[in-house]
């Protein structure tokens, strides 16, 4: 086990740490800014999916509506970090202390989870009680309640003309530093006795209340911070793209987010890293096929739809043949991240001896 | 086990490996070359709206290609579906910009999705003319590098309550509104401020969601219960309830006049409703029935390629925006083809003959004056009244 | 009173559109314990049949017939292809893959045809009118409510009776004891699924017929709502989903009819107001039964 290239600090270290952020840092100074926009949504998106495998992976809550936890972030988020002048003028009949509130954005997008949390405790309380498929039917009303409420309240929210005027908080930079932070306490949640109990109720039930674990307490405790997280995930998107509406958290985002959980496999927060890698970028490349193009001669006539298609047959297919997601049940991204192992490891005489030992073996075509 | 890790981190460096060979702009256009790019949503909620425009633009693009391009620098053209996705709108605009070198960006007919894409063609200094979205203040919203290729609601509302008053000889008026959407609550809005103004009564309002709603018989009930019936019903909704609200409120007897704004410029609309649409009054864009020089033309050209009659006037919008960028660039450019010289080019522009009409850009303004036309159906067929303003 | 006589109509109208596709919901939901959002897309995959075969100037009958046996087709399809390789997954994974079908059957529906809404013309014969006392009653509406009463009679006959009926109820009751005592399972589900596919294709042809037209994602947010139905009525009872639907289309109408303007925009979100209440005071719904007896 010691000696193998997966257990390896330094390709832990390159592979985990160094790549992603050379990538960032590439990114944001010398490209072009389309590639740090989408790179921005993919760490969102982590985010979300992170958050959202906390419910769905380890407890047995299935919940489809994270969207309207986003939005929930996304508005308030936006409505405390907006100028009071620019948001009186842009909102009419706002009230006068939601205009003169101008906080700064960390904050903001903390009191945005906080609240977020607080619904989902207030809704969470009746709701959670529901099994498992019903909950998800409701979750996916809780989005549509959500939006109705934002559309219905233009006073306050500018109903369905949206948002906009936002301040561009969220560069790239920030987004990693954020992605991190929260992949990070995550990480420590899961790792913690309470991580452990979650899984404990996942694995089996049964056992886990024979052992006094109380289910509803720990699924009301895991809806609430990853409402919290997918505030904050949507408080990020709403300061990258500067304007936000209530038809921009429906059931696509929705339905998308849980795409990624499942794809890149719910049973870990690693899996968030795949499955958005997938959703967000795919369809990016598939768009391609969808404008019409030109063989031999032969004009193929734009196929609008086919990408939609072919990521759902992808999602189906995958699925179908590995049930359990891209990550299956390893951890192995998120756990070599935060592993003070991989680090201390880079110190260590053995490790460079395994690595040159790993690379000699490949070269000489040997099994690793 | 390992091999699934190793796959794994081999995906990973490969889509580092991607993102860093992204790297570095690409040479900027060639000078013999225009690059223009646009969004548009056609697939999603957008989709009935956005294909045709997308087909529209198109087709322009091809004509002036064919007669020799842009002040003779042939335009090359790239387009991007972004699913109506909100995320999607400011990635594929940046992306056309960024990577695609586009001096000016078009698209997109919904309002919210051409604030996103618009402000992200805004933050890259390059314009972008929304060939669909009428909401009057999207250019306040996002900046001066946006222009609406349509009229704005108020202006298409304004002239219906006018017509409605003053034409037609209404004084009391129902309006229901798609509370979901802004160009519906705008539409509504601009009526009804118009229609007071002018003296009318609005008797009663209502509203509904536009999730799969089918139903409006609640409503109609609350209209059939009242005293006086009004004299016009003002439906502000999209193209897909049309129909529907046409056959269930005239099956209730409600036979007034019903008005709608460019929502209802659907010939499928008097397809499915049959009779029920007689006496149905829309401001829209363009009368395709006019026998103007530029209108048959279209028409035809747009037959031959698609193979099917312009689906809506969002055809002619996307005609039209493309041809004019070109009557921008043409006219009011003497040096070089930028993105800035372009954003100053198109709010310079005066007497744009357009098949959606003239467009002029006046007073600094970015929503272009336009006459609105004012059409009916009558059995089963679009008659036009009138051109406002 | 006018007034209320026609909400009354409406919602039951509505409400049996709701029924039939809510029962093929309850159905599926009561063997295997999927969620398919994919249902209510047979709807929209119904009216896309009739609606083709109609223009290939077939007698109506046929076409609506042939339309049915499209939807089942499809509805076999569906199980066959996406959900029975998962059936031992978790059901997360299978309503995930219900809503990649979904996605699917809109998307190719897009592409073949258009995103635009058609016109979904019937013979003169459907839409006459009928006033009586100042309230109006559509040929349509009397279709619906005799084609939807026939229905339950004849399913729940089917479903009472038959030995396949027979054994799709033990299958919902105890799926390993029914396999222990010899059905086959699959043979079961296809059942199921197929009845599914009938009612909600005629429901998807009833729907388009009143309302006369039809676009590619008709089908979704009443499948969605049809499901909410059947978990108010208690998945798993056939009564109940029934019952469940006319609950939910008579509430509905009454809520957008009886409440001011400024509340109606409410109306879908109060949909699942309801279903959250139900699901407070009645866990298993107003008519189900609990599920303590599933093992």
């Amino acid at each position: 086990m010691k000696g193998t290239l997966k257990n390896n600090s330094i390709f832990k270290f390159i592979i985990v740490v160094l790549l992603p952020v050379l990538a960032v840092i590439i990114c944001h100074n010398a490209m072009p800014s389309y590639y740090s926009m989408m790179i921005s949504l993919f760490l969102i998106n982590v985010i979300l999916t992170a958050s959202l495998n906390l419910t769905n992976g380890f407890t047995g809550i299935f919940n489809i509506g994270q969207a309207g936890f986003m939005a929930i972030g996304a508005y308030i988020s936006s409505l405390l970090t907006m100028e009071p002048n620019i948001k009186a003028a842009r909102i009419s009949g706002l009230p006068q202390w939601i205009a003169n509130i101008h906080i700064p954005f960390p904050a903001a997008i903390i009191i945005a989870g906080v609240i977020a949390m607080l619904i989902a405790m207030i809704i969470g309380f009746p709701v959670l009680r529901a099994r498992g498929d019903y909950l998800s039917v409701i979750t996916l009303g809780l989005v549509i309640i959500i939006k109705a409420v934002i559309d219905n309240n233009p006073q306050i929210t500018n109903g369905s003309k949206g948002l906009g005027g936002i301040k561009g908080y969220a560069t790239l930079p920030v987004i990693f530093i954020v992605t991190i932070l929260v992949l990070f306490i995550l990480y420590r949640i899961m790792k913690s006795s309470f991580g452990r109990n979650m899984i404990a109720i996942r694995d089996d039930e049964p056992a886990a209340v024979s052992l006094g674990i109380n289910v509803t307490r720990y699924r009301l405790l895991s809806f609430m911070i990853s409402a919290f997280f997918g505030a904050i995930g949507g408080g990020l998107w709403a300061h990258l793209y500067k304007s936000i509406a209530p038809s921009f958290f429906y059931f696509n985002e929705s339905f998308n987010i849980v795409e990624m959980s499942v794809l890149g496999g719910m049973a870990t927060l690693s899996g968030a890293i795949p499955g958005a890698l997938i959703v967000t970028f795919l369809p990016q490349l598939l768009a391609n096929l969808e404008s019409g193009f030109t063989i031999f001669g032969a004009t193929v006539p734009p196929l609008y739809g086919l990408s939609n298609i072919i990521m759902s047959l992808i999602f189906i297919l995958v699925i179908i043949f590995k049930r359990t997601g891209i990550t299956g049940n390893s951890d192995y991204i998120v756990n070599s991240m935060f592993d003070k192992n991989t680090y201390i490891g880079l110190f260590k005489k053995q490790t460079w001896v395994d690595m040159g030992n790993i690379v000699k073996s490949m070269f000489s075509h040997k099994k690793i | 086990m390992k091999k699934r890790i190793l796959t794994l981190a081999l995906a990973l460096t490969m889509a580092a490996a991607t993102a860093m060979t992204g790297c570095g702009k690409k040479d900027s256009a060639s000078s013999d070359t225009i690059n223009i790019g646009t969004v548009f949503n056609t697939t999603g909620y957008m989709a009935a709206y956005e294909q045709p425009a997308a087909n529209g633009f198109q087709l322009a693009v091809d004509e002036i290609n064919e007669a020799g391009g842009i002040s003779g620098k042939k335009i090359t053209y790239t387009t991007i579906n972004a699913q109506s996705d909100a995320a999607q709108n400011a990635s594929a605009t940046t992306k056309l910009i960024d990577v695609n070198n586009a001096v000016v960006v078009a698209g997109v007919c919904e309002a919210n999705l051409a604030i996103t894409a618009g402000t992200a063609a805004q933050d890259a200094g390059v314009p972008f003319v929304t060939v669909g979205a009428t909401l009057p203040d999207i250019p306040d919203r996002v900046g001066d590098g946006l222009y609406l290729a349509p009229y704005g609601d108020n202006t298409q509302a304004y002239a219906l309550a006018e017509y409605a008053y003053n034409d037609l000889g209404l004084k009391t008026a129902y309006v229901i509104e798609d509370s979901t959407s802004e160009y519906t609550l705008a539409l509504s809005k601009y009526f009804k401020e118009r229609f007071k103004e002018l003296g009318g009564e609005i008797v009663l309002e209502d509203s509904y969601d536009e999730n799969g709603y089918t139903d409006f018989s609640a409503s109609i009930s609350k209209v059939t219960a009242l005293d006086k019936k009004p004299d016009l019903l003002f439906f502000s909704s999209f193209t897909d309830q049309a129909p529907i609200m046409l056959q269930q409120y005239r099956a209730q007897g409600l036979d007034m006049p019903v008005m709608s704004g460019d929502g209802f410029d659907s010939l499928t609309i008097a397809e499915i409703a049959g009779k029920d649409a007689n006496n149905v009054y829309y401001s829209t864009h363009v009368n395709l029935d006019a026998d103007s020089d530029v209108v048959t033309k279209f028409k035809a050209a747009y037959k031959e390629k698609y193979s099917t009659e312009p689906e809506n006037a969002f055809a002619a919008l996307g005609y039209d925006s493309a041809y004019l960028i070109k009557y921008a660039i043409e006219n009011y450019i003497d040096g070089d083809i930028t993105s800035d010289s372009i954003k100053e080019a198109i709010g310079k522009v005066t007497g744009f003959e357009g098949v959606t009409g003239t467009i002029s850009y006046e007073n600094g303004s970015h929503v272009p004056t336009k006459s609105v036309s004012i059409n009916k159906f009558e059995n089963g067929e679009v008659v036009f009244l009138k051109n406002v303003g | 009173m006018d007034f209320f006589i026609t909400q009354l109509i409406n919602g039951l109208k509505m409400g049996s559109i709701y029924a039939l596709v809510a029962i093929g919901y309850s159905m599926v939901y009561g063997i295997l314990r999927l969620v398919n959002f994919a249902h209510g897309d047979l709807m929209m995959i119904a009216t896309y049949g009739a609606w083709m075969l109609i223009s290939f100037k077939l007698p109506i009958g046929v076409s609506l017939g042939g339309a049915i046996v499209i939807t089942v087709i499809f509805a076999v399809l569906m199980e066959r292809l996406a959900y029975r390789p998962l059936r031992k997954g978790g059901s997360e994974t299978t309503l995930m893959a219900s809503l990649a079908v979904s996605t699917l059957l809109q998307n190719i529906a897009t592409l073949i045809f258009s995103p635009q809404n058609q016109a979904f013309k019937l013979p003169d014969f459907f839409s006459k009118t009928y006033s009586i006392k100042g309230v109006q009653l559509s040929m349509m509406n009397i279709i619906t409510f005799a084609v939807t009463i026939v229905l339950l009679v004849v399913i729940s006959l089917v479903i009472k009776k038959t030995r396949a009926g027979m054994a799709m109820r033990a299958c919902s009751d105890n799926m390993a004891a029914a396999q222990l005592m010899g059905i086959n399972v699959n043979n079961i589900i296809v059942f199921a699924f197929s009845i599914g596919g009938v009612l909600a294709a005629t429901a998807g042809i009833m729907y388009s017929g009143s309302y006369t037209s039809f676009s590619p994602d008709m089908g979704f947010m009443i499948g969605i709502k049809a499901f909410v139905a059947a978990v108010i009525g208690g998945i798993g009872s056939f009564g109940g989903a029934a019952l469940g639907g006319l609950v939910l289309g008579l509430l509905e109408m009454f809520f957008a009819g009886y409440l001011p303007s400024s509340v109606t925009s409410y109306r879908t979100a109060c949909v699942f107001l309801i279903l959250i209440v139900v699901l407070l005071l009645k866990p298993n719904g107003l008519f189900g039964k609990s599920d303590e007896r599933r093992s």
